[in-house]
């Protein structure tokens, strides 16, 4: 369709996303139609795109891509000024205060620096994610599907609610003793408090959001004589899936923080180790930067999740269980 | 031919205590490819009598027979329309019209033909890739009834469908419905809360009366098929419609 671009200056051709628009480069976007054919869409303001895109958008001799220009540079200069405005707190809290407790920015940030290209702190963080990943995929291994089973069996769930609600309140570290107890002091003992701080978040979670599917639309597929088979493969796993992912994020950090609490407090190797080191030599600039770098860690992990979110459940919307 | 001999049909209520009886003696014969209404006020029984129908809900007592074949469950021959459209969110309106066919496991080039067809009936070309929540109201229930239509059922079973929509929407809904319905006759059975629409679409209306549920009156609507556009002018359709008034008035009461 060659007249496809005149006639998408005229009339407001909608098109739909996000399926339809691909993101081929930095701010251009490909439309697909059902007809073999190509435009080229600028100046998105969102990704994933969201609502209608008209293509009277277009400009009508596509030139020199601009991007919204204003508003990004807006977000990312407001992004470092806060940023920057943080640090200056920061050193000037630490320079006034003039205490053990707290280094200043920049101290921080050469402690960081030395800590990075140490062996020491990759070695640490091999050790400790070792325990966190597979703890926390056990624990999504077993708190998806048990959180599919609960929320939807009624009868189960009558029973193992009361429970639920009680481990959803029990401080995880409280459990540690008796796992360490229980499995001595080696990479099992780590996974499985890594593990029993996930599983809760992650199987409630899980549970909500099948809770959550609107019950007519059960009725609907039953009406078109789904199969139980059916119902679970198009109905809830569908339906579950914005909440599996959101389960998954929120067990991610509790998975971290199990993994560091148990580090500090009963099995020293790891980050925890290293945490435990600068306090033993009062070296608080290097205690800071080791807390960065979990902290920096954590958030990856996070942004690797949300990331996800976005790119498999794309039809939820902003008010949906985050 | 649709019949329900004696049918009753009682729930728990909330608190588990006492029972609310929903329908009771609910005798109803629908012939093949009649359209008929059931109107009557809230809670006397009109969705549930339609889920009998549609085999999603047993009868405690009667029976409910299709074609002299009692109903055990959901058929291929009925399809139902819903209220709140009952859409999935998270599919195009392509996908969501193939829904019953993909529950049949009908090819996937085949369903998607026959959606579009469909959608394109229902005058939503050109909304193939849109997802429900970009739809209004009338949108979204246009694709409902795409989706019931795809599965070519031989009864249409329609549960309020027009009823959350504003009433120019309506209106224009209540003629394509009826255009639809011209070009491919199935067996209509629409719930209704509203007088006009039950004697503008139906040939026939059956008022239902609350706690227990039970066919209080039926009228035949004989108006003539299409419907004339001037409807309204028409004496028979006040005269329906007045009639109509009085008899819920006095149910009410």
């Amino acid at each position: 369709m060659p007249h496809m671009h005149e006639q998408a200056s005229q009339a407001p051709l909608q098109c739909h996303c996000p399926t339809a628009v691909r993101r081929t480069g930095r701010g251009a976007y490909t439309v697909a139609f059902q007809q073999p054919c190509r435009l080229r869409l600028e100046a998105l303001t969102c990704w994933p795109p969201r609502g209608i895109i008209s293509l009277n958008m277009l400009p009508r001799n596509p030139g020199p891509i601009m991007p919204k220009l204003s508003e990004t540079a807006l977000k990312m200069g407001l992004r470092s000024f806060s940023l920057f405005v943080f640090a200056l707190g920061w050193e000037l809290l630490a320079l006034r205060l003039d205490s053990l407790l707290l280094p200043t920015f920049t101290e921080t940030i050469a402690a960081l620096a030395q800590l990075i290209a140490t062996r020491q702190l990759w070695e640490a963080l091999w050790i400790s994610n070792q325990a966190m990943v597979l703890g926390f995929l056990l624990a999504s291994l077993v708190g998806i599907p048990l959180g599919l089973l609960i929320g939807r069996g009624r009868a189960i769930e009558r029973y193992v609610d009361p429970y639920l609600s009680v481990l959803l309140a029990t401080p995880k570290s409280a459990l540690m003793p008796i796992v360490i107890m229980a499995t001595g002091l080696g990479l099992v003992s780590r996974v499985l408090v890594a593990f029993t701080h996930a599983i809760v978040v992650i199987t409630v979670t899980v549970r909500a959001g099948l809770r959550t599917i609107d019950p007519t639309l059960i009725e609907m597929a039953q009406s078109f004589g789904a199969t139980e088979r059916q119902l679970w493969r198009k109905v809830f796993l569908r339906g579950a899936l914005p909440a599996v992912l959101t389960g998954l994020r929120l067990g991610v950090a509790r998975a971290i923080s199990g993994m560091i609490s148990v580090e500090l407090l009963l099995v020293a190797v790891g980050i925890g180790r290293l945490i435990l080191n600068f306090q033993g030599t009062f070296d608080a600039a290097g205690l800071y930067a080791t807390v960065s770098v979990v902290l920096a860690e954590a958030l990856l992990l996070l942004q690797v999740v949300s990331w996800l979110d976005r790119r498999m459940a794309p039809w939820r919307r902003e008010r949906d269980i985050r | 031919m649709i019949e329900l001999r004696d049918c009753g049909k009682t729930f728990p209520s909330q608190n588990g205590r006492a029972r609310v009886v929903a329908l009771k003696g609910m005798d109803l014969t629908v012939r093949a490819q009649e359209f008929v209404c059931l109107l009557g006020p809230s809670g006397c029984g009109k969705t549930t009598l339609l889920k009998t129908i549609a085999g999603l809900l047993s009868v405690d007592e009667g029976e409910v027979c299709i074609d002299g074949r009692p109903v055990t469950g959901p058929g291929p021959d009925r399809a139902m329309v819903f209220q709140d459209f009952a859409l999935l969110p998270w599919a195009n309106v392509v996908t969501n019209v193939a829904f019953g066919l993909e529950l049949r496991s009908v090819p996937r080039a085949i369903r998607e033909q026959r959606a579009r067809e469909l959608i394109d009936a229902v005058g939503l070309a050109g909304f193939e890739l849109h997802y429900p929540r970009q739809l209004s109201g009338g949108m979204q229930q246009r694709v409902g009834l795409a989706r019931a239509l795809a599965v070519d059922p031989k009864i249409l079973l329609m549960d309020e469908p027009f009823g959350s929509v504003d009433a120019q929407t309506r209106r224009l809904l209540q003629e394509d419905l009826m255009g639809l319905l011209e070009r491919t006759r199935k067996t209509v059975i629409f719930v209704t809360h509203s007088m006009d629409e039950a004697v503008r679409l139906g040939d026939r209306v059956v008022l239902m009366t609350p706690r227990p549920g039970r066919v209080h009156d039926t009228f035949d609507v004989e108006l003539p098929r299409p419907r004339p556009p001037d409807l309204d002018k028409h004496p028979r359709f006040a005269e329906l419609k007045e009639q109509l008034w009085q008899q819920l008035r006095a149910m009410q009461r």
